[in-house]
């Protein structure tokens, strides 16, 4: 396994671009949650508490997961360029087996996952010391299970890329699908009311969308968000499953 | 005993027979040449064998063994293009190749020095020529210093002198008692390197067995003027032991079986009063036996 593990990092950590992308993603994530979480201003106390412990790891996760689809994009960069390099081809002729092939995708994802999730940790730490006025009467881990619903919507996100990926093999086209899936979900959850939570993205939306829950019942209004976390595991598998039988059966 | 053994093996894209039902048994240190016009199925039955293509019927093993991953970890292998991560260098394009064959980096020194590529070890492949590439690629598959090496095409895009060395190479590889396998429809490089042939056409198996047994039988022997080539051709039909006989380019190109001498056809004419200014025997090439068979 760590022979599989430095394998795939001396593919990627050599790579400019790969690492002008992650920069970017660790400086804009921190930098996009201060200034949502700053927006309640110092003007409407109402809404402060969302911003303040334990609520705010609710509102950071939420706003956080919004780049996870930035992280799906790495994903598709990464992986098809592989099929056009033909590395992978080479790679499979070489002797390594297409389950391995597979395992070195997803111990690629789960560390992007974990770096994504420490740094929405820190970041979510220091604004709250940052917000909470108070410090002696807040719980501050009341609510910090979220930071690892974030953790399996990265997660989701990314695995739906690899799907794309191994799919069709071609960058612009993946980017494409991987876009158009979520489209089509929209399209598909506007005439399908019933059907929504059931799909993938709302699956991994739900994970997150806990502060709009608390915003309702603060606001009086009934809403259900559905929130499960077995779905979005189950989606998880399915998506790794899935990518591997695909790449199972095709020509390089 | 075999190094690889073919059975039956087919390969099918929709309607299209690439490969049919190819058996075949590459023998421990041949240096084993498989020929054969464009899409006569040569790398798509190495691409099977080598685990990139998923056969559609037939078997195959590699070394005796059940097929599996840790097998082809003993083959080194280059198909068609050069693969590499364009962005990384030499080294640490040749260090994931040794992660996945579990071989350690002191090796990587050792292939780049075979194939002349340690001068510019540092550099990124994106900065190499076509040459240079196919050098790397040759290395690539030499890492783990493997049993058997499966090439295809090892000399496209070489100069005049890296064919000429990457010919070397491969003889010097066939000297060492390793296994090699060698698709090209370069016929002059195979039969400079190669002790046994397959030649495939349309992904059927023609004929496969020793080089020197596929040239041995018939033999040309061109006879040239002195006499009208019509009276030529009619005096040869009569000999007994001439098979064909036919008028080509201005020459006359008579088949025989190896032992009948020029001499032979010589004096029969001779004592018919025929007298002819050249006669000489023409060898056998693989060229013109391969033409002759994918004709």
């Amino acid at each position: 396994m760590l022979r599989l593990y430095r394998l795939e990092m001396q593919k990627h950590l050599p790579h400019i671009s790969f690492w002008v992308m992650m920069s970017l993603y660790t400086l804009l994530t921190p930098l996009f949650i201060w200034r949502m979480t700053t927006l309640g201003g110092r003007g409407s106390r109402l809404l402060d508490t969302f911003f303040q412990f334990p609520d705010i790891w609710e509102t950071s996760v939420y706003f956080g997961s919004f780049f996870n689809f930035f992280l799906g994009f790495i994903v598709i960069g990464r992986i098809t360029n592989e099929f056009s390099y033909r590395t992978v081809r080479q790679q499979i002729m070489d002797g390594m087996s297409r389950f391995e092939a597979i395992g070195t995708k997803v111990l690629f994802i789960v560390t992007l996952a974990i770096w994504a999730t420490i740094l929405l940790f820190g970041t979510t730490l220091v604004l709250g010391f940052l917000r909470t006025p108070e410090m002696a009467e807040v719980q501050i881990w009341d609510k910090s299970i979220n930071i690892l619903y974030f953790f399996l919507h990265a997660l989701g996100y990314m695995f739906l890329a690899m799907l794309v990926s191994f799919l069709v093999k071609r960058s612009a086209l993946a980017y494409l699908l991987f876009f158009f899936t979520w489209i089509g979900e929209l399209i598909l959850t506007t005439r399908f009311a019933e059907l929504a939570n059931w799909l993938p993205y709302h699956a991994f939306d739900n994970l997150i969308f806990k502060i709009y829950q608390d915003f309702t019942d603060f606001a009086g209004i009934e809403l259900s968000t559905n929130f499960n976390w077995w779905l979005p595991v189950m989606y998880v598998v399915i998506f790794i499953l899935g990518a591997y039988f695909l790449f199972r059966r095709s020509d390089l | 005993m075999s190094v690889l053994s073919i059975q039956q093996l087919s390969k099918n894209y929709g309607a299209v027979k690439a490969v049919k039902s190819l058996s075949l048994e590459i023998p421990r240190g041949s240096v084993y040449g498989i020929l054969g016009p464009n899409g006569s199925g040569k790398s798509t039955t190495l691409g099977m064998v080598l685990g990139i293509t998923n056969p559609s019927a037939g078997s195959f093993s590699w070394f005796g063994e059940r097929n599996s991953h840790v097998q082809r970890q003993k083959i080194g292998t280059m198909l068609e293009s050069p693969n590499f991560y364009p962005y990384l260098n030499s080294v640490q394009n040749l260090r994931i190749t040794c992660g996945v064959k579990k071989v350690p980096y002191s090796d990587i020194d050792r292939v780049l020095d075979i194939v002349g590529l340690a001068a510019r070890k540092k550099s990124k492949v994106s900065t190499y020529s076509l040459g240079m590439k196919q050098r790397l690629a040759v290395a690539n598959a030499l890492i783990g210093d493997p049993e058997v090496l499966v090439l295809d095409e090892p000399t496209n895009g070489l100069d005049p002198q890296g064919i000429a060395e990457m010919r070397q190479i491969i003889i010097d590889l066939g000297q060492q008692g390793k296994t090699i396998l060698l698709a090209s429809h370069i016929l002059d490089e195979v039969e400079k390197t190669c002790s046994h042939v397959a030649i495939l056409k349309f992904g059927e198996l023609l004929q496969n067995g020793p080089v020197s047994a596929l040239l041995d039988g018939e033999i040309t022997i061109i006879l040239k003027g002195g006499v009208d080539h019509f009276v030529l051709v009619k005096a040869l039909e009569d000999h007994p032991l001439v098979k064909v006989v036919k008028e080509v380019k201005g020459r006359v190109e008579v088949q025989v079986d190896q032992e009948v001498s020029s001499q032979q056809i010589n004096r029969f004419l001779g004592e018919q009063g025929i007298f002819v200014a050249e006669i000489y025997p023409q060898g056998n090439t693989l060229e013109s036996e391969f033409l002759k068979i994918t004709k």
